[in-house]
């Protein structure tokens, strides 16, 4: 990305302060020591806190790609240590989104979705924009579509002629020919208008994540409504009366995808949860009990206060109480302290002893973070013969533990445990 | 439990325990029992990782919905060689079972 340099009045001089957060490049300004995030262009510490910098278009492309573009271009002479841009660093696709914040409203269009889809027709805070990608070069741009006074709309499956790596497009209002990548009209009534760039920027997907949790992702499937996610669950569960399922019985994987999509939808399905907490059927209940408490809403509170302390099954009372937890605030300690005294059920007595641990912090986005980048495709993936699958977990005493790490040890052996309760 | 740990670490092993739970269950857990933990104990509160090695989900303790307790044995090229899935709440193999498997690795390089 590029930054104009100029911010509160005074003109800046940015380097690299060797200090990495969230995995990201830091800045430090000459001028007062401030320290910068380079992904969003503010400052974070120091004197200039809270301070932004405005984003320049630019663009990230292969050389002979800009040089087709702008065939008088000039070259900053820097000296070579750095190795040159390889457009494989930017494979594979899935690793890739570019992403533009518009005022305030982050979007990243991931660039797998793009080598399919070159040309998008999108909006962006009410704004109307115009994405368009060059699978070759790796090339993206983002355009605002208001030229003058008129908003244009582009006939997008339109082929025109190849005026850059992607096919010309068409607005719809004076059938002008436009080269979505430079931004040009190239022939008609409006030739020789450019569309005012927008500054993108490519980042990994991951890092967009970090740094915009609440972006909108193009192309993101729509919502499954919870209700139906339930209601699949209530017709294909079969609970088991033994204590344990056997070994070639795998209903376990309907409730942990009930679960993860559950979990993903988060206070979307708060409503269709609490309504389940009261479905006849008792694992239906239970599975919605256990999903609250891995979202956390405290709009279900009044409703998993009923059901622990009314219900007369155990695992529903069970995983109302860690719901009731995980939502946080203190204004059920009473009710707990209660359950905790009186239930029936040790388990059920130990939970909320565990929620009332909990000292009123919530839940949170922890099953929400640890679920989204989890690829259901894994799931019973460990076939002895073939490579361990890798992975990486947060230990007792706070450390981030991988498993490739311990490769060259003798043997690693894991344990998995059912706990303590 | 002490000297087989101590063993193991001769042996070159690496013990990584994961239970499916958030970390302040885990270290409630560790608290309750006597002295620091002998191994790493890795929580897995989502399961992602439990469901990845076929194991989440497919207990009742009590009433909670928990791990198969299971145990995995990789060797140093990150292979996994054996696999045991246990079918009631103590079924592990014994220590002996283990050192074997070992042995059956070899020592090689």
């Amino acid at each position: 990305m590029v930054y104009a340099t100029k911010t509160r009045g005074r003109t800046l001089t940015l380097r690299v302060s060797g200090m990495l957060w969230n995995r990201s490049l830091v800045m430090e300004d000459v001028e007062t020591g401030s320290l910068w995030s380079h992904i969003l262009g503010k400052a974070m510490q120091g004197e200039l806190a809270g301070a932004t910098l405005d984003v320049l278009p630019a663009v990230m492309t292969t050389w002979a790609d800009w040089k087709r573009a702008h065939p008088g271009t000039t070259v900053l002479d820097m000296s070579r240590t750095a190795s040159s841009f390889d457009r494989d660093a930017y494979r594979p696709a899935s690793k890739f989104v570019l992403g533009v914040v518009i005022d305030g409203s982050p979007k990243a269009y991931p660039y797998d979705l793009l080598s399919r889809t070159p040309v998008i027709e999108d909006e962006i805070a009410g704004r109307p924009v115009l994405v368009a990608f060059d699978p070759e070069s790796t090339r993206g741009a983002i355009w605002s579509r208001r030229v003058g006074d008129r908003v244009l709309d582009f006939d997008v499956s339109a082929k025109g002629s190849p005026e850059s790596g992607v096919a010309a497009i068409r607005d719809t209002a004076t059938r002008s020919s436009w080269d979505p990548l430079s931004g040009a009209c190239v022939s008609g009534e409006l030739e020789g208008r450019r569309l005012e760039a927008l500054p993108a920027i490519v980042s990994h997907r991951k890092a967009w994540r970090v740094f915009h949790p609440h972006s909108a992702w193009a192309g993101a499937r729509p919502a499954k409504r919870p209700a139906d996610l339930l209601a699949r669950f209530g017709e294909s569960y079969r609970d088991i009366d033994h204590f344990m399922r056997p070994l070639d019985d795998d209903g376990w994987k309907l409730r942990f995808r009930t679960l993860r999509e559950l979990t993903l939808l988060g206070r979307e399905a708060t409503a269709d949860l609490v309504a389940a907490l009261a479905d006849s059927r008792p694992a239906v209940g239970v599975l919605a009990a256990q999903a609250l408490s891995f979202i956390g809403d405290p709009a279900a509170r009044p409703a998993l206060e009923r059901a622990a302390v009314e219900s007369s099954s155990r695992a529903l009372r069970l995983y109302a109480v860690d719901a009731i937890g995980a939502a946080g605030g203190k204004r059920s300690s009473e009710l707990l302290e209660k359950i905790s005294r009186d239930d029936s059920n040790g388990d059920v007595r130990a939970h909320a002893r565990f929620a009332l641990e909990r000292d009123g912090a919530g839940i949170g986005t922890l099953y929400r973070d640890l679920l989204r980048d989890f690829d259901p495709a894994r799931i019973d993936t460990a076939v002895v013969g073939r490579p361990a699958p890798e992975f990486a977990l947060e230990s007792h005493d706070g450390r981030s533990v991988r498993l490739s790490t311990f490769r060259g040890k003798r043997a690693v052996l894991l344990v998995f445990i059912y706990g303590d309760t | 439990m002490r000297d087989r740990k101590l063993e193991l670490d001769k042996a070159g092993v690496e013990v990584l325990v994961i239970d499916p739970h958030e970390v302040y269950r885990v270290r409630h857990m560790l608290a309750s029992k006597a002295g620091a933990p002998l191994v790493t104990v890795l929580a897995d509160p989502a399961g992602v990782v439990s469901a990845t090695y076929g194991v989440a989900m497919q207990m009742k303790i009590h009433v909670e919905r928990s791990n198969r307790p299971a145990t995995f044995l990789i060797d140093r090229d990150g292979v996994l060689r054996r696999a045991w899935r246990g079918t009631t709440y103590s079924d592990r193999p014994d220590y002996d079972t283990i050192r074997g498997a070992l042995t059956e690795l070899g020592d090689a390089r």
